[in-house]
């Protein structure tokens, strides 16, 4: 009811974050920026996602990923990042799980990382700054 | 692209400052473009993308506290930009105070240091600014999607094919896969509109077997654009399911798959989802036209000319006149040589003629003897040896044209010359904007922090200047606007009192004259009291109670250290530091300041500084052995006197220059030069800066030349009076006088001289 106030139709229509059972989404946000982690997390759980962790750089994703393993659906994944980058922790965690929903977030510029981060099995990606609209659709284009 | 590049990379680093401080300037310029208008998208823009640059190139370089804190910026402009933020004065003032720290982070790291100063409170100041989004109603972004079915012909085509790649493909794939043609037109207004390629390649790959791309992959996953790419996969997949995955908002327009072998006669390919009815359009449009992929232009990102390419145009035109030149003189040169040889031969042949006539002598001799006219054997003489007289007259004509030739040469290798100095020089011109545009930001900063309304116009910013000068003319100038600011507007209450406008006004105004640029500082404000500074200089002993002073001397004391008639001391000026140090780092530069003022109309500053220091004209002069340049800006004449011209006034050397008395400085004596004083007359060269005059006492007078300053750089050899020194035309090292320096010497000495006497008086 809190959220009603922001998303006036939102008790019109099923929130995005749910799946057909009514559980929400796990996602784990990995991302060394907190504002960056702050804005996903609110977006996403403005739709009903749950957000099973988060992660400040590339390892600690990694390790999220195993430990919360099976219980993630997603992960967004910064680029740039301090200890491990986000390609390098995208091709570790999907060496690890190869089904797993990674969507990249880059920043304007680092076209070819997002290049090599696709051939590499991420499954989508968000270019900042980060639009509401713009993260929600990439992330069910994602999940479907 | 940060990975292929080394961080210590000296010509990256040089790029990065450069650039760093470009975007610096685009940072500052657009926040106070916001602070005037608030609505300015193109300046939030403008911010937004300078911020990213700028993050990016350090992260690049590895210089992680400028991209960390660049980042911070970029998430408060990302507020701004996305209209959650409204732009009022606090977050102007925030993000020019992080401007600031950008700006000394970038600073230290240009000398090898690492920012550590505490900016706490700076960054809880921009997180703040970070507000919880707002889940505002956002642009319903309306999608039309138009469907339509492709003939079936269409879907059977093979698709631009050659037979030989078909047969390819058809090995290529198992028998139960299908072979498709994908089209894929991409939307170009997505910033990142070059990976869409990749994407749906990345996509397509796991869907089945990409067999052929156009363009090929290589082109795809270079940085480029293209409207359309069309893929070729082997896969089981349905045609719908294809189409489906290729359908990326914002990444791709429009998908058409298409069978080329397939079990399945899809009636569904070929559906298309269409972002616009204009995309349709475009896409129409596209189908008409072969287009060849690798003529798309790709763009070149942050490639910097900070040349007019232009001069540099004109420079390689002179070096190839110059080579042509070069050609010129081998061959005078060659002609010169010959010429030598047969100069010879006619020189042997001369000497070969002559030992016969002498050897002839005695035979004429004797026939004289024998009673032979004179006239007659003057006669045998000139058929047998008239030839000596013509001899060298072939020689003579050749080496007349080869010597014209060298003339013509060495003249235009002159101009050319000087066509090159002056080429390289516009080279090191910079427009003034450079420091210019400091200024909107410091007016501002400045005028808030004494509640003072200023409009500040700029003007002639375009003016051109060498580099090395217009950095040292920051200080100065900010020093002039400093103080035009503090004490020359007045606060808004007092200049409505005045009848003035509630906003005061400063122009900063740079124009050419001739040789020299001339940077004008003008207020409208108060003005300069004569009648304070009167008063204060007779109060500090720097003029005598009884002295008249003229306006102009009054304005020119405020340059005199320690000179303030500020009543109170702020933290913008007063201190009476300030205007001094204008003068000297002006005159540095062979430059002078001078200043007008109005009372209650207001002051102007006026400084003139020579285009470039690097080259000087110079009035070459000899004392004793020793040869110096005077630089010409500071000769106002030269004249020859004698002995009894000059007088003596307390036993200082003077002499009447029209209605002036001016003193003598004998360079021989400030430099120790053993010089022959007993000639009847000599020369004098009338020096000065401003109102100062003094003459120099010199032996000869050599000319006008230009010179190139050559600093001394060991501060044990430097001697004060020495500006620099610089090599002459056959390679001896003549010093260049520093005037201004001189003059106080001269003025010392006077003063040591009176000292001693009335000491040896009392």
């Amino acid at each position: 009811m809190k959220t009603k106030m922001d998303f006036p139709n939102i008790n019109q229509r099923k929130p995005e974050g749910l799946r057909e059972d009514g559980k929400p989404f796990r996602v784990l946000i990995v991302d060394d920026s907190m504002f960056v982690t702050k804005q996903i997390g609110q977006i996403l759980t403005s739709e009903g996602f749950e957000i099973a962790g988060t992660a400040s750089n590339g390892e600690e994703g990694l390790e999220k990923y195993k430990e919360l393993y099976p219980k993630v659906d997603l992960v967004t994944m910064d680029i740039t990042m301090p200890v491990m980058d986000g390609v390098t922790s995208l091709e570790k965690i999907v060496e690890f799980d190869k089904n797993a929903n990674i969507i990249m977030i880059s920043a304007l510029g680092k076209q070819d990382l997002v290049k090599k981060s696709l051939l590499l099995g991420a499954k989508n990606y968000i270019v900042k700054p980060l639009d509401r609209k713009k993260v929600l659709e990439r992330v069910m284009m994602t999940l479907k | 692209m940060s990975d292929y590049f080394d961080p210590k990379n000296e010509e990256l680093l040089k790029d990065f400052f450069a650039e760093a401080e470009a975007q610096i300037g685009v940072l500052e310029q657009n926040l106070l473009v916001l602070d005037n208008d608030p609505n300015n998208k193109d300046a939030v823009d403008e911010l937004f993308r300078a911020a990213h640059t700028l993050k990016g190139g350090s992260a690049t370089v590895q210089m992680d506290e400028i991209s960390k804190f660049t980042h911070l910026i970029e998430d408060v402009l990302e507020e701004v930009r996305s209209a959650n933020k409204k732009i009022t004065e606090q977050v102007i003032d925030s993000l020019l105070s992080a401007v600031d720290v950008l700006k000394d982070m970038v600073d230290k790291r240009a000398h090898g240091e690492v920012f550590e100063e505490d900016i706490k409170h700076l960054t809880t100041v921009l997180e703040n600014l970070i507000a919880v989004p707002q889940n505002q109603p956002k642009k319903s972004h309306v999608e039309r999607k138009v469907q339509k079915t492709v003939d079936s012909t269409e879907s059977k085509e093979e698709g631009g094919l050659t037979e030989y790649e078909l047969l390819e493909f058809q090995q290529n794939s198992s028998p139960d896969e299908n072979i498709y043609k994908i089209q894929v037109e991409f939307d170009e207004n997505n910033p990142m509109n070059t990976v869409g390629g990749i994407q749906v390649y990345a996509i397509l790959k796991n869907l089945g077997k990409i067999l052929k791309t156009i363009p090929e992959f290589e082109l795809l996953y270079a940085d480029n654009f293209f409207p359309e790419i069309t893929y070729y996969i082997a896969t089981k997949e349905t045609p719908t399911a294809i189409r489906d995955q290729c359908k990326i908002t914002d990444v791709t327009t429009d998908v058409s798959v298409y069978t080329i072998k397939g079990q399945i006669q899809g009636t569904e390919q070929g559906t298309s989802v269409k972002k616009s009815i204009q995309a349709e359009i475009e896409a129409a449009d596209h189908d008409l036209e072969e287009r060849d992929f690798k003529k798309v232009p790709h763009k070149l990102v942050g490639s910097v000319l900070r040349v007019d390419s232009k001069r540099i145009d004109t420079l390689l035109n002179l070096v190839s006149e110059i080579v042509i030149m070069k050609s010129a003189v081998n061959q005078i040169n060659l002609q010169f040589g010959s010429h030598y040889l047969e100069f010879q031969n006619i020189q042997a042949q001369f000497q070969e003629r002559i030992k016969e006539l002498f050897d002839r002598l005695p035979d004429y001799m004797e026939e004289i003897q024998k009673g032979t006219s004179l006239k007659a054997i003057k006669k045998n003489i000139l058929t047998e040896f008239g030839d000596l007289l013509s001899m060298h007259g072939h020689f003579d004509s050749l080496y007349k044209d080869s010597l014209a030739k060298f003339r013509g040469t060495a003249q235009s290798l002159g101009r050319i010359t000087s066509s090159l100095q002056e080429g390289v020089m516009q080279i090191r011109m910079v427009p003034i904007s450079h420091i210019f545009s400091r200024f909107p930001r410091l007016v501002r900063d400045l005028s808030k922090s004494l509640k003072k309304k200023i409009n500040l116009i700029i003007e002639g910013e375009q003016t051109e200047l060498d580099k090395s000068i217009i950095e040292d003319l920051l200080d100065p100038l900010i020093h002039c606007v400093r103080n035009s600011i503090d004490h020359g507007i007045e606060e808004p209450k007092e200049r409505e009192k005045l009848g003035k406008e509630k906003e005061g006004t400063i122009v900063l105004r740079a124009s050419n004259e001739g040789n020299m640029v001339v940077i004008e500082i003008e207020d409208d404000g108060i003005g300069i009291d004569v009648g304070a500074i009167r008063k204060k200089a007779i109060d500090t002993g720097l003029i005598h109670p009884d002295k008249s002073l003229s306006d102009i001397e009054a304005y020119n004391l405020i340059f005199k250290p320690g000179f303030s008639t500020a009543k109170r001391v702020t933290d913008v000026s007063g201190r009476g530091v300030g205007l001094d140090v204008v003068k000297q780092q002006i005159e540095k530069m062979n430059g002078d300041v001078s200043i007008w003022s109005s009372f209650n109309q207001g002051t102007k500053f006026t400084i003139r500084i020579p285009l470039t220091l690097a080259i000087v004209q110079g009035l070459l002069v000899r004392v004793g052995k020793e040869i110096y340049a005077i630089p010409i800006t500071s000769v106002f004449e030269t004249l020859r006197i004698t002995g009894k011209d000059i007088k003596r006034i307390d036993n200082y050397e003077v002499f009447n220059l029209r209605e002036d008395v001016i003193s003598l400085i004998r360079l021989n004596k400030i430099f120790n030069i053993p010089v022959d004083e007993t000639r009847e007359y000599n020369y004098v060269v009338v020096v000065g800066s401003g109102e100062k005059k003094v003459g120099l006492f010199v032996d000869v007078l050599i000319g006008e030349e230009d010179v190139v300053i050559k600093p001394l750089k060991d501060r044990f050899t430097k001697s004060p009076g020495i500006a620099g020194a610089t090599i002459l035309g056959d390679g001896t090292v003549s010093l260049i006088l520093d005037v201004n320096e001189l003059l106080n010497l001269g003025l010392e000495m006077e003063i040591d001289e009176r000292k001693k006497r009335e000491g040896i008086i009392s």
